[in-house]
């Protein structure tokens, strides 16, 4: 049970024995593990991105009454793969009025923030490309740049479309912003740390859910605000304004964009599950399987959303979160204030 | 008593409006020169005996020498339909437009000047409607054939 | 110094929402809609023109490609127009045949409206819900005319066919499919609170509004005027039917929803009852192929989907109608657009607009 339960950690320092063989210093050992952790990191986003796709259609079949990808692989498993060297054939279209700059740079920034927030997320005990003290703080201020990214894009496309899309992003994304960080709060007033691993270590006896419900709510709400999904994809609104910021994207540039949004999916995911469901605590199977079981858990959830509800409109939207939403959380952040000083 | 109201709707259209009965799509349909037609028109909607407040439809056939403007007017509450004919002349066909008695006959009345080429005096948008803004001719008119221009 | 502009956007002609080549021109101020202006004529192919050059039988297969998503009520409306000029006798079963397909086509086409209604507004799953309905309609459709869209199948005198062996069971098979999807819709959508939010109260039109315009069908009986052809004007055999013409209160996006779904309800009753008095006998009268009516002109009209579908027809004596138009409730319908839209936001345009179900093949024609 121990050897499979750290059976990552022993690859781990099977490749630091094996970088150190070569002469390596301790520190140039360090530093090389972080390259390694890194390219696995993006290794499993990329993973993420091809069949969180794949994810999304067939559940978006199983909701429908209708097989969704079948033909390419066996069950359709190679789809995702398929349609991605398609995108890479693609030719590079860069319409003629588009400022070259910006609309070019616009997937790069909404797909790094993405990516960077994987580096704190805490796969399991001891698993993490970069234990920061002040993880969620991280996480926060790096996910946020994605609306300039957004905003980018529906700038620099040079169409109206691609324009409203990009205004409503920042709109929504500002609005989402405050009550997402606000329903944290209440875990680390509980925890009084802002690392992610000290979060779960946290929820060894309660998972955080229970005292936290309505700062769960509120996370999920305004997570799926902040990733564009249903209800809340108004970005994209592909009834209202064709694509919306992608109006103008294809090809490889469009990828880019899809990849950080099932990159953004399991991030988002990721953090509801260490913050409020236990991260990866759990009996008898491995804790990075929880944590993978749990996140998938919460993917899921998403898309059950997504191929259910139908769209706000923009002023419903943003009631929504400074009337509702934002009171909601400051509301919990007292009555875990309260509570903490009455029971701890 | 829809039978005895129209009646004397009629009768009052024929002795005010100068009115006749004709041969027609529904019945009874009326027969108006088009210097009256708005007034008769707005008497048929307004009136109290049967209103007819509902421009169900108005189009027109070239009849090769004049015009012969349709209008089908319709009761909701009475349950009736009523025809109005108007001829016009062919060479410069020009009728008073009702769309200040009905908003809905605005599409109608550029959908005949579109096909037909009638004009419709007083509206405020006739334009071109279903073809392009650069169309020369006039397709529904007995001269226009499918394989030319209008001559 | 800051300074604000409206902005001018192009929907259409292709675009999702515009279900077809309709083209609405907005003047934007920010989100907000300052002025809409509708332009049609995209699918314009001259069906009217195009009737004059034939015999009147070869003027039914243009019927279909009016209102292609429910082609046997054009066929209807046009077939019985021409048999008033012609004054024949239709059979009783033909008769009965015929309202069981006006229904079924006015359940397809509402079901397409549903499914496009609520894709428009950003939920996607009552769309396919909607379309594997269909299917079956379209099954049965397929079964007595051979044909899955364009049927030609009401003719003059009676219908084409009789109907095949084991209609009856796939027709109430499928009856039961859709009172199913009825309440399916009612579950994943009528009821939800975003749904709500997006249709209650938006794009309200006034009765009066709606006579003044001449709009017809569901969206003028959501406003609360209870005019229906088969009611009102009873054609064909509607009169033996016991059914309910739904109207709604308010007349806005959600009322127009609610009436559309009530109306499958009672189409589907329709239908039932139908079934249940279908007689035997023939489904013909003895009309020859080249018809001649008399000199004279007939005006007929029917309640489509759309709203009141009428055929005016004049015939000169020849075998080739004189003048051959469509009062086509869809052209009237859509018309009323800019008064609905303006002070709203882009998002209710496109509810507002899938509420009038505009189908372009009908308006522009």
């Amino acid at each position: 049970m121990e050897t499979i339960n750290n059976l990552l950690i022993n690859i781990a320092h099977g490749i630091r024995g094996f970088i150190l063989s070569y002469g390596a210093t301790g520190d140039a050992a360090d530093l090389l593990m972080t390259v390694v952790a890194a390219a696995i990191l993006l290794g499993i986003i990329g993973f993420v991105g091809l069949y969180g796709i794949y994810a999304e259609r067939k559940i978006a079949g199983f909701f429908q009454e209708r097989y969704g990808p079948n033909r390419v692989g066996p069950y359709g498993l190679l789809q995702s793969v398929a349609d991605g060297l398609k995108l890479i054939g693609k030719e590079d279209l860069r319409p003629a009025g588009a400022d070259p700059w910006v609309f070019t740079a616009a997937p790069y920034v909404v797909l790094t923030p993405a990516v960077m927030v994987w580096a704190v997320l805490p796969f399991s005990k001891n698993i993490v490309a970069v234990d920061l003290n002040i993880g969620i703080l991280y996480v926060v201020a790096v996910s946020s740049v994605t609306t300039l990214g957004l905003l980018m894009a529906g700038w620099g496309s040079n169409n109206k479309y691609s324009l409203l899309g990009g205004m409503r992003s920042v709109a929504q994304m500002i609005s989402y912003e405050i009550p997402l960080v606000f329903s944290l709060m209440g875990v680390i007033m509980i925890t009084g740390s802002l690392n992610l691993s000290d979060i779960v270590a946290a929820q060894e006896r309660v998972w955080f859910i229970v005292p936290q419900i309505l700062g769960f709510l509120v996370f999920v709400c305004a997570a799926t605000a902040e990733l564009n999904r249903v209800p809340f994809d108004l970005t994209e609104g592909e009834s209202e304004l064709t694509a919306g910021t992608y109006t103008e994207y294809s090809g490889m540039r469009w990828a880019l964009f899809f990849a950080a949004e099932y990159a953004n999916l399991f991030a988002v995911s990721a953090i509801a599950t260490t913050f409020f469901l236990g991260g990866w605590q759990g009996p008898l199977l491995p804790p990075y399987l929880w944590f993978f079981i749990k996140t998938c858990g919460m993917i899921f959830f998403f898309m059950w959303l997504r191929w259910t509800l139908p769209r706000f409109r923009i002023d419903q939207v943003l009631n929504f979160g400074w009337k509702l939403l934002l009171p909601l959380s400051i509301a919990n952040i007292f009555i875990t204030g309260i509570g903490h000083y009455l029971l701890g | 008593m829809p039978e005895s109201k129209m009646a004397q709707l009629v009768e009052k259209a024929e002795n005010s409006f100068g009115a006749q009965v004709v041969e027609g799509f529904v019945n009874p349909t009326l027969s108006v020169a088009p210097e009256n037609l708005v007034e008769l028109l707005k008497y048929l909607k307004d009136n109290d005996l049967v209103s007819f407040n509902y421009l169900l439809d108005l189009t027109a056939v070239d009849q090769k020498d004049h015009f012969v403007l349709v209008y089908h007017l319709r009761s909701v509450d009475s349950k009736v339909s009523l025809g109005i004919k108007v001829s016009v002349d062919r060479d410069t066909p020009k009728v008073p437009s009702v769309t200040s008695l009905w908003k809905g006959a605005n599409w109608h009345e550029r959908e005949a000047f579109d096909l037909f080429g009638i004009e419709f005096a007083g509206h405020p948008n006739l334009t071109r409607i279903l073809l392009p803004e650069d169309w020369v001719g006039h397709p529904l008119r007995k001269d226009f054939t499918t394989s030319g221009a209008s001559s | 110094m800051l300074k604000t502009q409206e902005l001018t956007l192009n929907v259409g002609p292709q675009h999702p929402a515009t279900h077809g080549v309709f083209r609405v021109i907005l003047t934007l101020d920010g989100e907000n809609v300052v002025d809409a202006k509708p332009v049609v004529g995209y699918l314009h192919r001259g069906i009217e023109k195009l009737a004059e050059g034939g015999t009147y039988l070869q003027a039914l297969p243009l019927t279909d490609r009016l209102d292609y998503v429910s082609a046997m009520c054009n066929n209807l409306a046009y077939v019985q127009t021409v048999e008033k000029l012609l004054e024949v006798e239709v059979p009783e079963r033909a008769e009965y045949i015929r309202v069981i397909m006006a229904e079924l086509s006015r359940i397809a086409s509402h079901l397409i409206f549903t499914g496009t209604f609520s894709l428009d507004l950003g939920a996607f799953t009552p769309l396919l819900y909607c379309f594997r309905t269909r299917e079956l309609i379209l099954d049965l459709f397929e079964a007595v005319s051979g044909q899955r869209m364009t049927f030609s199948y009401i003719r003059f005198g009676g219908v084409a066919k009789d109907l095949p062996d084991g209609f009856e069971e796939k027709c109430r098979e499928a009856l039961g499919m859709v009172r199913k999807n009825i309440d399916d819709l009612n579950t994943i959508l009528t009821g939800n609170e975003i749904f709500q939010a997006r249709c209650r109260g938006v794009g309200v039109l006034d009765p009066e509004l709606a006579v003044e315009y001449g709009v017809t069908g569901p969206i003028l009986r959501a406003s609360g005027v209870r005019y229906d052809v088969r009611k009102d004007d009873p054609y064909g055999i509607y009169d033996r039917f016991d059914f309910e013409v739904p109207t709604g209160t308010n007349g806005d996006t959600l009322d127009r929803y609610l009436v559309r779904v009530a109306e499958m309800g009672q189409s589907a009753r329709i239908i039932e009852q139908a079934l249940d008095q279908l007689p035997k006998g023939e489904v013909a009268a003895k009309v020859p192929r080249n018809v001649k009516p008399v000199v004279g002109e007939a005006y007929h009209h029917i309640e489509g989907p759309r709203g009141d579908l009428g055929f005016f027809v004049v015939s000169d004596g020849s075998p080739k109608p004189y003048r051959w138009r469509v009062r086509s409730p869809a052209f009237v319908n859509i018309s009323v657009l800019p008064e609905l839209v303006r002070g709203l936001k882009v998002a209710d345009l496109v509810a507002i607009l899938a509420s009038l179900d505009p189908v372009l093949g009908e308006i522009d024609r």
